[in-house]
């Protein structure tokens, strides 16, 4: 049931399948492998976290998923499977059926999600009425029932809200209420609880668990907070450039980080026993789109680069444990690497 | 934290000046700081009714030193910051600066006072003209103090640049060309080029990426050791301020509501809130993590013009106990220097049974 090869693992309970993905931006400056060779899957009833800094390529990944790619850039390789169905090649009429429907979205900030103009109930019921064809009464109804389920106090009253009546967390689970208003198999949450307080935060993880639970909903979550990827994840994919460098469980990625970024990205939180001390840093930053190296994307900012083997051909994804693979070429030439941190 | 503490102090101590036992010499002293905003109420928004956003905050920020303040959105750590910097009038209580009297400051002594006291924001896009190059950024402030001349910009950009790890060629690129860490290093040098001696921090690293976060804490504790700047971290990330600070003060509601050195509130809050807050701060360890068992808060926090009689927490606080609703607690001594406003702990004049851990 494990696999330790890089290839998406396609079994019956698989949500979403991404496999060998690349995304190239055209026009007047192309920006060729902007998402290149990647490769994961969630399960049902799984979460799994994609991490890494701006421009790793986390929500341009996502947003693939969705079907919502901006027209520039476009799906060149691979191939996106959600719930059994190729979506990479799908037509725009039958990726807004499935948005919704088979996966739904939370992102960041949701006065920008909710429309501003319809109370909550309404936008909730909206979804069951497009997508399930269900009588406006019903879908009413059950919007309550949903409202209700994500912890709104006073719910019949409070589906007549509108957006702004409500407070951050509120209106978070009020959206949260709209996209699983039709039973998604696939939710995407991108930074779900990044503008929210640590209370509420906690809330809306521990909500997101319990519909997870129940429905057994895949969770792909989009996060650069590693606190909340030890708490909720199952897996963890961390992205760097574009590429998947390393994907583990996420017990194992915490305790045994393979890839030099990987590494990096985890001994720069606060260690609660050392204040006032120097965190160690990445040098440099993420190479932009259409300038990424020969060989390995990372190469530039890696305290382990070694010259040919690093620079001259793309890296592969490695295995280097169970469910656990590294694109590192230190990893797949099974050099030592010594570590500074 | 045993049940021994929980027992209840007799009401009515009269509220202590908070006066924390720091290594260097306060620089920016706030005793009892109010600010009360109007909201408006009824038809037309006719009635008005006036909140207060900081009620009673008393705390010190020292030579050399980092007070973190701690809360939740609405708990009035933004208005404090922006009290502290003389952005906004204070109504009630005093703010000293080197021993005096904020509020009475005129002419060049308030000019003064600009200078010394500095504010870095959060969003470093907001703050910065997008029309106008980092070096213009950076110098502005020395031009409109009459500290620098025109022809000087280029030069003493560069200089304040190096003194932020900003690479000096940066300096003639305006902010969509510079990346979210290199602006935020703007506003840093900007903040710097007036020579503070105190830093007023809003959230100076919440918009940034991790990698980047790392970089600026590691500015800000550079430039903290070499030129002894006093700072206050306003910030909802408990990690960040554990980091940074000596000191740290937890707001809810406009109020201190526990206070003290860095270490013991982080490992051994005593005031419930402060409790439930650090136990839903998630720990970046997926064995501890798991493990943890978070304190559960009853809803969200009151809108500053319902504030609950008695004890403002109380009707969230799982320790709550018919006396908090009664009485507002004062702040109280459970350790040298460890400063709590909550019933649970009896107020003992801790001074003179001096030695106590």
């Amino acid at each position: 049931m494990t696999t330790t090869s890089g290839a998406a693992h396609v079994s019956a309970d698989t949500v979403l399948a991404v496999d060998r993905l690349r995304l190239d931006l055209g026009g007047r400056h192309p920006q060729p492998g902007l998402v290149n060779d990647l490769s994961f899957d969630v399960r049902a009833g799984e979460t799994v976290a994609l991490i890494g800094e701006s421009g790793c390529g986390k929500s341009m990944t996502a947003l693939a998923i969705l079907g919502l790619l901006p027209a520039a850039v476009q799906v060149v390789g691979g191939s996106i499977v959600l719930a059994g169905e190729e979506i990479a090649s799908a037509s725009s009429k039958r990726l807004a059926a499935l948005r919704g429907a088979v996966v739904g979205t939370v992102f960041q900030d949701p006065m920008s999600s909710l429309d501003p103009t319809m109370s909550i109930g309404r936008q909730i019921a909206e979804s069951r009425r497009l997508h399930l064809r269900e009588p406006a009464r019903t879908a009413a109804e059950r919007a309550v029932e949903l409202l209700d389920l994500v912890g709104i106090p006073n719910p019949r009253a409070r589906a007549d809200a509108y957006p702004f009546e409500l407070s951050g967390g509120m209106q978070q689970r009020a959206l949260i209420a709209a996209a699983v208003a039709c039973e998604p198999r696939l939710l995407i949450a991108d930074e779900p609880t990044t503008a929210l307080d640590v209370t509420v935060q906690a809330e809306i993880l521990e909500l997101l668990a319990e519909l997870q639970s129940r429905t057994k909903m895949g969770l792909l979550l989009v996060t650069h907070d590693l606190g909340v990827v030890a708490g909720v994840a199952d897996r963890v994919v961390v992205m760097y450039a574009g590429e998947a460098v390393e994907k583990a469980p996420t017990v194992d990625l915490f305790a045994d980080p393979s890839h030099p970024y990987t590494r990096a990205l985890l001994s720069s939180v606060p260690q609660a026993g050392r204040p006032h001390q120097q965190l160690p840093v990445i040098a440099g930053r993420v190479p932009p789109a259409g300038a990424f190296p020969q060989g390995c994307r990372f190469q530039d900012r890696c305290p382990h680069v070694m010259a040919d083997l690093c620079t001259s051909v793309p890296i592969e994804s490695t295995p280097v444990g169970v469910d656990h693979v590294s694109r590192c070429a230190r990893a797949a030439s099974g050099a030592r690497m010594e570590l500074a941190t | 934290m045993t049940s021994s503490d929980y027992s209840f102090a007799e009401a009515g101590v009269s509220d202590t000046r908070a006066g924390l036992a720091t290594a260097g010499s306060p620089t920016l002293v706030a005793d009892r700081l109010t600010k009360s905003f109007a909201s408006r109420h009824g038809a037309l928004g006719r009635t008005r009714r006036f909140v207060r956003a900081v009620d009673e905050v008393s705390l010190e920020v020292a030579k050399g030193q980092t007070i973190g303040i701690v809360g939740e959105s609405g708990s009035g750590k933004s208005t404090l910051g922006r009290l502290m910097t003389k952005l906004l009038p204070i109504d009630g209580g005093s703010l000293l600066y080197e021993d005096s009297e904020v509020s009475q400051l005129r002419g060049q002594q308030l000019r003064d006072f600009r200078r010394r006291v500095q504010m870095i924001h959060q969003n470093p896009y907001g703050s910065l003209d997008p029309t106008k190059t980092a070096a213009h950024a950076m110098t502005e402030p020395l031009i409109v103090h009459g500290l620098a001349a025109r022809r000087e910009i280029r030069s003493r950009a560069e200089d304040l640049a190096e003194r932020v790890a900003l690479d000096p060629r940066l300096v003639g690129r305006r902010p969509d060309q510079l990346s979210g860490g290199q602006r935020q290093r703007v506003a840093i040098a900007r903040s710097l080029s007036l020579e503070p001696s105190v830093l007023v921090a809003d959230e100076p690293t919440s918009a940034l990426d991790l990698s980047t976060r790392s970089e600026i804490l590691n500015l800000l504790l550079r430039l903290q050791e070499e030129e002894g700047l006093a700072i206050a971290l306003i910030s909802h990330d408990f990690a960040t301020v554990s980091h940074l600070s000596h000191h740290i003060a937890v707001m809810y509601l406009g109020r201190i509501v526990e206070q003290g050195p860095a270490s013991r509130v982080a490992s051994e809050p005593r005031h419930p809130y402060t409790e439930a807050l650090l136990s839903a701060v998630p720990v970046a360890d997926p064995v501890v993590q798991r493990t943890r068992q978070r304190i559960v808060l009853e809803g969200e926090i009151p809108s500053p013009d319902a504030i609950p009689a008695g004890c403002r927490f109380r009707l969230r606080c799982p320790k709550a106990q018919p006396e908090c609703a009664i009485t507002d607690p004062a702040m109280v001594d459970v350790a040298p220097g460890h400063k709590v406003a909550c019933l649970l702990y009896p107020s003992q004049p801790l001074q003179n049974s001096s030695g106590q851990g």
